[in-house]
């Protein structure tokens, strides 16, 4: 059997050839998404760059200083002790020693057990 | 700076991608189906390929579509398998068929666009038909126009198997389009 392309075959594949090219346009739509499949396609080729693990680091290192700001910041969750506005003006005004007010939590424990003793 | 290399590869993919649309579309019957099909390919040919030299896409193109059609229809065997019930694409189109064939009278030449499109649809069904491997060496050999040597490559087969899928694609279209073409 021959299985070469005789001048009639070639005929025959030249028509098909030709009618099967005159219906490869498309609509614009279809162009369109052709298009961005295409643009998808070279980007996909670019080779990764060196610097991209950087982008990550980035990231975690500017977490890590805000963090660290934030923490300077925001008073923490245990407020130092405040004085009432009374406690201030006494401290002020009297003429007591400044250990007395030092100690002032112990005196006040101690004249409630004295009351109630 | 842009990679020339990347100016060769859209180029080359703008020039192929049509007919590699319409390759796709006569395996899957359906547009969107064979524009996913062709981005797959697309995708892949630049992954693996695009720092190649240029004149080694076409085969590896045409060969990682051909590969992308099978897996579209191996997919597409286990969900109709699956989803038995819901129409198929083909089915779909024959109920547009009846449509097709009604001329427009407004075209002045009407008659021939309707011959042409008609040869068309006969002439893709004759394809659709096709074994895969006559298919596609008539695909890159016919309609692409690759070398025998490179249609090999694409097919992963020897120039004399080429010769002989072609041949056989060649007398089974003949055949089957007796009577529509002209």
């Amino acid at each position: 059997m021959n299985q070469q392309e005789g001048p009639d075959q070639d005929d025959f594949a030249q028509s098909l050839r030709k009618l099967l090219r005159s219906s490869e346009s498309v609509d614009r739509r279809t162009a369109r998404r052709l298009a961005q499949a295409r643009a998808r396609a070279i980007v996909a080729a670019q080779p990764a760059s060196t610097f991209h693990w950087l982008v990550p680091a980035g990231a975690v290192a500017a977490a890590i200083a805000m963090v660290l700001s934030l923490r300077h910041a925001v008073p923490t969750s245990q407020p130092a002790p405040e004085l009432q506005a009374a406690d201030a003006l006494d401290l002020l005004t009297d003429d007591k020693d400044p250990q007395f007010y030092r100690d002032l939590e112990f005196y006040k424990w101690l004249e409630k057990h004295q009351r109630h003793a | 700076m842009v990679n020339p290399n990347f100016c060769n590869l859209d180029a080359f993919l703008a020039g192929v991608e049509r007919r590699a649309l319409r390759i796709a579309e006569i395996a899957t019957r359906d547009r969107d189906e064979a524009l996913d099909v062709v981005q797959d390919a697309m995708l892949q040919l630049a992954r693996s390929y695009g720092q190649r030299p240029a004149e080694e896409w076409p085969p590896l193109f045409y060969r990682i579509l051909e590969n992308k059609i099978r897996d579209w229809q191996r997919r597409r065997a286990v969900t109709q398998r699956l989803f038995f019930w819901r129409p198929r694409a083909e089915d779909e189109d024959a109920e547009k068929d009846g449509f097709e064939g009604i001329a427009d009278p407004g075209q002045p030449d009407a008659q021939d666009v309707l011959q042409r499109e008609q040869a068309l649809r006969k002439l893709e069904s004759a394809l659709a038909r096709l074994p895969r491997r006559q298919r596609e060496a008539f695909e890159l050999r016919i309609w692409q126009g690759l070398s025998v040597e490179e249609t090999a490559q694409a097919m992963g087969c020897s120039t004399g198997s080429v010769k002989t899928h072609l041949f056989r694609a060649l007398a089974t279209l003949k055949d089957d389009l007796q009577g529509v073409w002209p």
